[in-house]
């Protein structure tokens, strides 16, 4: 039995992928003529021979996790456990990763045990369907059987943030919160933004959409100050924040990073929940919120435990309600939904609603194409650092689906549901 | 404050700390064998500290810049990687020459009511401690820039190092860029939070190292626990040998240049 676990990059131990591949067979002692061939007949069966020696650090995150799998293929294993396989993959990496899993599956005949919280890209793959819930089984069927059910418990989850969503006008009479300009970045001498303009007026949702590598996690970190403009101009309520730093930012605009594992520095729950809006908004009490959003989050348990103990899910969680107990206008989220099950992602979105509300914002890096056509009011999509489009989701899904970027549509309700 | 804020700042910026890393190449430094290639470390070094005369030092640093010459590294490298080193051998030299009254005074420089003499003894000891020192680093980086971190662990447990001893050394390096992304991300997070440096205390000093050390700490748990499983889940440490995809045989080149290394070094006891 073979397991690839959620974040590849923390699994792999060696500098190059033919020597992360070679690892485990090393181990078993195999002789080095041998062992080249094993390595060949992997990498070709993953599709990355072409990576043989491509140093492990400049690997994107679809090729990492592609790497982590190759490197337990190679042992011939006959069940293979993946833990949430597309937790760090764009969509594209995603659809990748499927085919790959279906090629496995039904041309070399593996048995796949694929664990995960986003269900919809293994329906058509699935033979069965297990589900969990608080430690003991709570069903074993078809995927047929099972979906319908979870569709409904699901659908019966989604109405509740729904229902809050804001139908903004299409044009938004409002003056912007957020004005980018022209914005370039570069990092290390490579250009990761170029050029970048857009809007984001109160009340918006907006979400940020591109492949690995694109710019994404830059753009936030750019309008938070920490990446340095080499050109253009960032405006905040009109007026230019450019050259202020993040200290001073900050007090407008929060921010959740991508790992939450680096964003949590005190001893308990509690206190990580309160640190920022004390530090932040000294003259005002935070307790009321702090307890009502712990609660809601369902972290309230823990209050008085070490948020490093913590799940990944629920670190996310602990990130969310210390940057919402504040209230910063403007909400800066790096996949806040990785890890998240559709209850506690639609609470978050509720909770965003609820801040557009107050007329706060939301920039959004986000791969759930699902969510995004039904949450949010704009999608920017980001290709090789520049604005490849942006505007309503609906308008950027056609505009995606004319350049034939299936990946980052949204399933149709035929596709997401009915075998074929 | 703010000179402290800066101070602080630079002295945790790992960008300016991890500069040392192998540099890939094909020159014969780099295909030496490491094995070899870290007896003539140990033999390089061994010579730098028995000598104290400037002489041999001279001819030990030009054998030193050769290496670096032929290893393709050139001297930009040595310049750039060194700077620190430079920097500080410069300033031995300059407190050797004003301190060491010795020999002869080579010049005398007047500043207001002071008279500063320069010492031809001082200007001696101080470049005969510059040089070592030069030697001695200069000989480090060299062998790091040039030897593959994975083959110099390969040959040590080919040479009967333990090897889950060996594995320690190569998971510690190819964390490194991981723990500097760690280190600059909690430190986003510090100032996210809108903690600063206010006022120079102890107790806010322990904080600042608190809120900065215990999230590294937890990060770099969960990524060993994470490795050591996925290691453990490929067979790491169930059998006591290990074969090797590139095994790393000594060769006829390698025996040569060891030969030759030791006569170098034999040669400069007898100058």
């Amino acid at each position: 039995m073979g397991l690839v676990q959620q974040d590849p990059d923390a699994q792999i131990c060696s500098f190059t992928v033919s020597q992360e591949v070679a690892f485990g067979l090393e181990n078993l002692q195999i002789p080095s003529k041998d062992i080249k061939l094993k390595i060949k007949r992997v990498l070709a069966m993953l599709g990355i021979s072409h990576l043989a020696e491509r140093e492990v650090t400049n690997l994107s995150g679809g090729e990492k996790q592609r790497l982590a799998l190759a490197s337990i293929l190679a042992m011939e294993p006959k069940v293979l456990v993946l833990d949430e396989p597309t937790a760090h993959l764009d969509p594209e990496g995603i659809m990748s990763m499927v085919a790959h899993l279906e090629t496995l599956k039904n041309q070399y005949g593996y048995t796949v045990i694929v664990i995960e919280h986003r269900i919809e890209p293994f329906y058509k793959l699935a033979d069965r369907m297990v589900v969990l819930e608080e430690g003991r089984l709570a069903s074993d069927e078809s995927p047929s059987t099972v979906f319908p059910l979870y569709r409904k418990k699901l659908d019966k989850t989604l109405r509740k943030s729904l229902k809050l969503r804001m139908d903004l006008a299409v044009d938004n009479p409002r003056e912007p919160l957020l004005e980018v300009e022209g914005v370039v970045v570069r990092r290390a001498g490579i250009p990761v933004l170029q050029n970048v303009s857009f809007r984001l007026k109160p009340g918006e949702i907006m979400a940020v959409m591109g492949a690995n590598g694109c710019g994404k996690t830059s753009l936030l970190l750019a309008l938070l100050g920490h990446h340095q403009l080499e050109k253009g101009r960032v405006s905040y309520r009109g007026r230019d924040i450019s050259h202020l730093d993040i200290q001073e930012r900050v007090k407008e605009i929060g921010m959740i990073l991508q790992n939450p594992g680096h964003q949590i520095l005190e001893r308990s729950v509690w206190q990580e929940t309160l640190l920022a809006a004390e530090m932040l908004k000294p003259t005002r009490k935070f307790t009321v919120e702090a307890k009502n959003l712990l609660e809601e989050f369902s972290l309230l348990n823990y209050r008085n435990s070490s948020p490093f103990l913590l799940s990944m899910g629920e670190k996310k969680r602990l990130c969310a309600v210390s940057a919402l107990v504040y209230e910063p206008d403007l909400l800066l989220l790096d996949e806040p939904l990785a890890g998240q099950d559709a209850g506690h992602l639609d609470l978050l979105m509720q909770h965003l609603y609820r801040h557009c509300e107050g007329g706060g914002s939301v920039l959004m890096v986000c791969h759930h194409p699902e969510v995004v056509a039904s949450y949010c009011h704009r999608l920017l999509f980001l290709e090789g650092g520049q604005v490849g489009y942006e505007d309503r989701p609906d308008k950027v899904f056609q505009w995606l689906k004319e350049r034939g970027k299936d990946a980052y549509l949204p399933l149709r309700e035929g596709d997401r549901w009915e075998k074929k | 404050m703010k000179g402290f804020n800066l101070i602080l700042s630079r002295a945790l910026d790992f960008d300016q700390l991890a500069g040392l890393k192998f540099v890939p190449g094909t020159s014969w430094l780099h295909r030496l064998h490491p094995m070899v290639k870290l007896g003539l470390l140990l033999g390089f070094t061994s010579a730098v500290l028995a000598f104290t005369e400037l002489q041999r030092g001279v001819l030990l640093l030009s054998l030193l810049v050769a290496a670096y010459v032929s290893s393709g590294l050139g001297w930009r490298y040595w310049v750039r990687k060194l700077r620190f080193v430079l920097f500080y051998t410069s300033f031995i030299v300059l407190v050797q020459m004003l301190a060491r009254q010795q020999g002869l005074p080579l010049w005398q420089i007047q500043l207001g009511p002071w008279a500063l003499t320069i010492w031809s003894g001082g200007l001696l000891q101080g470049l005969t401690i510059a040089f070592r020192f030069l030697s001695l680093i200069g000989v480090s980086f060299l062998f790091v820039a040039t030897t593959d971190p994975i083959r110099l662990v390969q040959s040590l447990i080919q040479a009967g190092l333990p090897y889950r001893w060996g594995y320690m050394l190569i998971t510690a390096l190819r964390f490194i860029p991981g723990y500097q992304d760690d280190f600059n991300q909690v430190r986003l997070a510090i100032r996210l939070k809108g903690i600063r440096h206010q006022g120079f205390s102890f107790a806010r000093l322990m904080n600042m190292l608190r809120y900065l050390l215990v999230p590294l700490l937890s990060t770099t748990i969960n990524r060993v626990d994470t490795l050591s499983m996925s290691m453990d889940g490929r067979a790491f440490g169930l059998y006591s040998k290990r074969t090797f995809m590139n095994p790393l045989p000594l060769t006829k080149v390698d025996i040569m240049i060891s030969f030759v290394g030791f006569l170098v070094l034999i040669l400069v006891f007898f100058i």
